[in-house]
């Protein structure tokens, strides 16, 4: 029986080759979905916040998560090509923020404001009855931004946990975005960093990042000398297997690092990333991408084609407009 | 400005007297058949802004989420939202014991227009024109005109054509 079935598979696969495959959705997503501009988002996220109060804002990602080790399985819930195990992994990032708002209101923060960044699950991972009650969570996907969705001024403390290394190192799951290398002004930035980056552009310092070793080491040098605290929940040993801490200890950690930081901020010790005006970003799409993206981005506003035939260059004078153009990269690649 | 999976009903459209009703609208009109009015409405920001540009201010709004794209929001934790939810009910009742609310008039007849969804297939079109509706005025490719002085009569239509939407 199988032997005929095999044959007639074979006299169709040349016929099946010949034909165009279906044209890929280009759809921008304000037709879709309406993208809510960032200007949009920072209107409707400001009025809620009581402009006296400390505020921390924390930007939510997973792969640096306690024990966290696996894209495939972890990262993802199984709607998605992932396994059960992220089922596991969405209360471990909700006790992480956790346990960075009990350690920042025991330093004097009054009031906290949770941004999802973590793409594979369309930034709906932390889990909204067990996140502290007194939060606001912003989450769902696309929204402006990515990483930083109504960010500003009155924010006074940037905070990201399960955050990952930058692409091309040896840390757990490290990637950036949809880059094999972003730098502006010719730095290189992580995706920790280019959060630190847009809420420096408008004062705001990040405090605290908390992920792998590389991932710590990398965020330290790359925000440049401000006294950062960083919480190690595990030692890479390579991109998907690490010595990690057990989750208690790690929640431990980033509550009493959370206190430190509020405390430094409060003292004036963090400064804010500040790079000079007008920002030269320069961004490789990932080799591994199907040409049919690097084409889609190619045709994004303001990019230039500058080298080889997925090095792109961008210049700008706002740092949440390059966040908007991030947006609009990860729209293409991450459509739902 | 798109609200968090926003929709109404099977429609891109739907007016009634010219005035576009969403979901709320319309059910305040059915409502206000009986003399029963709108106390309360909650949902996101998009909802309650176009809520209140048809039945006006006189209802307790609970704006329970901000919608920042069709399925994006800044959202408030679920015990705060049914902190707000149960604290805003009290207030209504009250206010609706004193007679604060007025139900929701629009003038009779009611001339109700709609256009079916631009996503559907034809069948679903077709469906809707074998219903053979009393009073039911083609007016175009999808789109449809209800003369009545009853709104539980464009109700009963909205029934009908749910039930072809929803087979």
């Amino acid at each position: 029986m199988i032997a005929p079935l095999l044959v007639a598979l074979a006299l169709q696969q040349p016929q099946q080759q010949a034909q165009q495959p279906p044209p890929r959705d280009s759809t921008p997503p304000e037709a879709y979905y309406g993208v809510t501009e960032w200007r949009e988002a920072r209107a409707k996220l400001e009025p809620l916040m009581e402009k006296r109060g400390f505020t921390v804002y924390i930007i939510g990602d997973m792969e640096g998560l306690a024990a966290a080790v696996r894209n495939g399985t972890e990262m993802r819930p199984p709607t998605r090509g992932g396994g059960s195990d992220h089922e596991r992994f969405r209360a471990e990032l909700t006790d992480e923020i956790n346990a960075v708002i009990a350690g920042a209101r025991e330093a004097g923060a009054t009031q906290f404001v949770v941004n999802e960044g973590h793409g594979g699950t369309l930034f709906r991972n932390a889990l909204p009855e067990r996140l502290d009650s007194e939060a606001i969570l912003i989450r769902g996907y696309p929204k402006p931004i990515v990483m930083s969705t109504g960010l500003n001024p009155d924010v006074d403390l940037l905070v990201i946990v399960g955050a990952h290394a930058n692409a091309g190192t040896p840390g757990i799951i490290s990637h950036s975005f949809a880059f094999d290398s972003f730098t502006v002004n010719g730095r290189r930035l992580n995706e920790a960093a280019i959060a630190a980056f847009i809420g420096g552009e408008m004062g705001v310092p990040m405090g605290l990042a908390a992920g792998d070793q590389i991932l710590t080491e990398e965020t330290r040098q790359m925000l440049g000398g401000s006294p950062i605290e960083t919480v190690t929940t595990k030692l890479a040993m390579s991109r998907s297997a690490g010595a990690g801490f057990s989750p208690a200890h790690v929640h431990q950690e980033l509550r009493a690092a959370a206190a430190r930081a509020v405390r430094r901020a409060k003292a004036g010790e963090l400064k804010p990333l500040s790079l000079a005006r007008p920002y030269q970003v320069r961004l490789c799409i990932r080799r591994s991408f199907d040409p049919w993206f690097v084409a889609q981005i190619a045709q994004l506003k303001g990019l230039r084609l500058e080298s080889g035939d997925r090095c792109f260059a961008y210049t700008s004078q706002s740092a949440e407009e390059i966040g908007d153009l991030l947006n609009r990269i990860e729209w293409i690649v991450l459509k739902p | 400005m798109p609200g968090i999976l926003s929709h109404n009903f099977a429609f891109d459209s739907f007016t009634v007297n010219g005035t576009k009703l969403n979901e709320v609208g319309i059910n305040a009109l059915i409502a206000s058949e009986f003399g029963v009015a709108v106390s309360m409405v909650s949902g996101d920001d998009v909802l309650i802004r176009e809520t209140r540009a048809i039945l006006g201010n006189d209802f307790v709004g609970v704006t329970t989420k901000y919608a920042v794209g069709r399925m994006a929001a800044i959202t408030f934790s679920p015990a705060k939202v049914r902190r707000m939810l149960q604290d805003s009910a009290v207030v209504a009742v009250r206010r609706a014991r004193g007679g604060g609310f007025r139900p929701y008039r629009l003038q009779k007849p009611y001339r109700v227009e709609f256009a079916l969804r631009r996503s559907y297939p034809d069948l679903v079109v077709q469906g809707v024109d074998s219903l053979h509706w009393q009073g039911l005025e083609k007016r175009g490719d999808r789109s449809y005109r209800l003369v009545t002085s009853d709104a539980r009569v464009m109700g009963y239509l909205l029934d009908a054509i749910e039930r072809v939407v929803l087979r």
